[in-house]
């Protein structure tokens, strides 16, 4: 997928933005239904989401993340913004996205695609309880108290298997994060 | 040199998907600001929401009608530009003297010594800052003199802080510049004011014990503006009263 971006960015490559559109628009429009938008709403932020991937694919290839992982952030920011409920605070520069991303990460020996396919890996074999709290935070949106209320548990409970999915996906990534 | 009190792994994950509130949000990003190590967890937190994304379900999503080559890079001066403040902000690291969390400087204007404080009490100023009307919870900035108690704000609502400079203690801990609290509960313990420099310090304050106030979300706008010309009067005095 990385190479989809330089593509992208490098040759304004219309059939390389069109497998990452097919691939990641569909779901940021799913993820933005479930968090509460109506169908019309969800389609615009998925449209402007992958319209930002073709625009800001350049900055992309500076920052060397993962696609998913910068699509992810782009849809929340563009839903944050679009609720007005809320400032956009991580809304950083891209200099700052930069300054974030490349220094701050432990310097393991682990390459950031390693670090990727480990957390995926580490994501499959969580209880389903953890499992849960996890997709209920990042593709319903849901806050603590909400998720408390969707899954019928206490609030300690819903932080407590929060707690315990990120460890087990850190501790497969090596650091001690 | 990092600050030495962090965000919880469960506040940052939800911070990171999007699921704090505005106040939450404001202190949460303001301590990253500062902090390599949270940042650092952060980004772990966002890769983790890239991969749900790639798991999430579908919805049918028709292809973009528009012409791709006049969305490229020529056309980026068009986009609606960030609302930011430009301010010249060395990037020298934490901790940085006399300057407040990018973030909160975009945001507000200020630089620290720029805040304009009302009094509320002997020894203790604040400064609300603005959040979009709407927005759940509240964000101040407080100075409280050295020695002084610190305000407790509504009794249950979770409160957030990050000292800006200076330092507070409770009966078990100390809080100095950049260190990041988190008081789920309100702050029932005495906290006062560090001895040499007393304390500035960011608070956001949960709107209410719940996360979630219903009543509030169905005023009207102009109920909302009433309130808020009230602000600074009654419901302040509510908040302050009994404090001490």
């Amino acid at each position: 997928m990385p190479d989809l971006i330089q593509r992208i960015a490098r040759d304004q490559d219309p059939q390389a933005f069109r497998e990452l559109f097919l691939k990641f628009g569909p779901r940021v429009k799913a993820m933005m239904m479930r968090q509460g938008a109506d169908a019309e709403t969800a389609e615009e932020i998925a449209q402007d989401t992958m319209m930002a991937v073709w625009r800001k694919a350049h900055l992309f290839i500076e920052n060397k993340g993962s696609v998913s992982t910068w699509v992810f952030t782009i849809a929340r920011n563009l839903r944050i913004d679009r609720l007005r409920r809320n400032v956009v605070w991580q809304d950083l520069e891209p200099e700052l996205e930069k300054l974030v991303s490349e220094d701050d990460l432990p310097d393991v020996a682990l390459s950031r695609n390693e670090v990727r396919e480990r957390m995926s890996a580490a994501l499959e074999t969580l209880p389903p309880e953890q499992y849960e709290v996890v997709q209920l935070s990042f593709i319903e949106g849901l806050s603590h108290h909400e998720i408390s209320e969707r899954i019928k548990a206490p609030l300690g409970t819903v932080k407590s298997r929060i707690r315990l999915a990120y460890a087990k996906i850190r501790d497969v990534v090596g650091d001690d994060l | 040199m990092i600050p030495h009190q962090h965000i919880s792994n469960d506040l940052l994950m939800s911070y990171a998907a999007g699921g704090l509130d505005s106040a939450l949000s404001a202190v949460a990003a303001a301590h990253l600001d500062w902090c390599p190590k949270c940042r650092a967890r952060y980004a772990r937190m966002e890769m983790l929401g890239g991969l749900m994304l790639e798991r999430a379900p579908v919805a049918s999503l028709s292809e973009p009608g528009v012409d791709l080559a006049s969305h490229s890079r020529a056309q980026k001066a068009r986009n609606k530009p960030t609302v930011h403040v430009d301010l010249d902000y060395p990037r020298t690291g934490f901790p940085m003297e006399s300057y407040l969390p990018l973030p909160i400087a975009r945001h507000t204007g200020f630089e620290r010594a720029t805040i304009p404080w009302r009094q509320v009490s002997p020894g203790v100023e604040h400064y609300p800052v603005p959040l979009p009307d709407n927005a759940d919870g509240e964000v101040q900035f407080i100075r409280v003199e050295r020695g002084h108690k610190l305000p407790r704000h509504v009794s249950e609502s979770a409160e957030a802080t990050l000292v800006l400079w200076g330092s507070y203690s409770t009966a078990k801990q100390e809080f100095v510049s950049g260190d990041f609290a988190d008081f789920e509960q309100g702050a029932s313990s005495e906290r006062v004011a560090g001895d040499l420099e007393g304390c500035i310090y960011l608070v956001a304050i949960e709107s209410h014990p719940r996360g979630q106030n219903p009543i509030k979300r169905f005023l009207s706008p102009s109920l909302r503006q009433l309130r808020l010309k009230f602000h600074h009067s009654e419901s302040v005095n509510l908040i302050w009263l009994g404090r001490f």
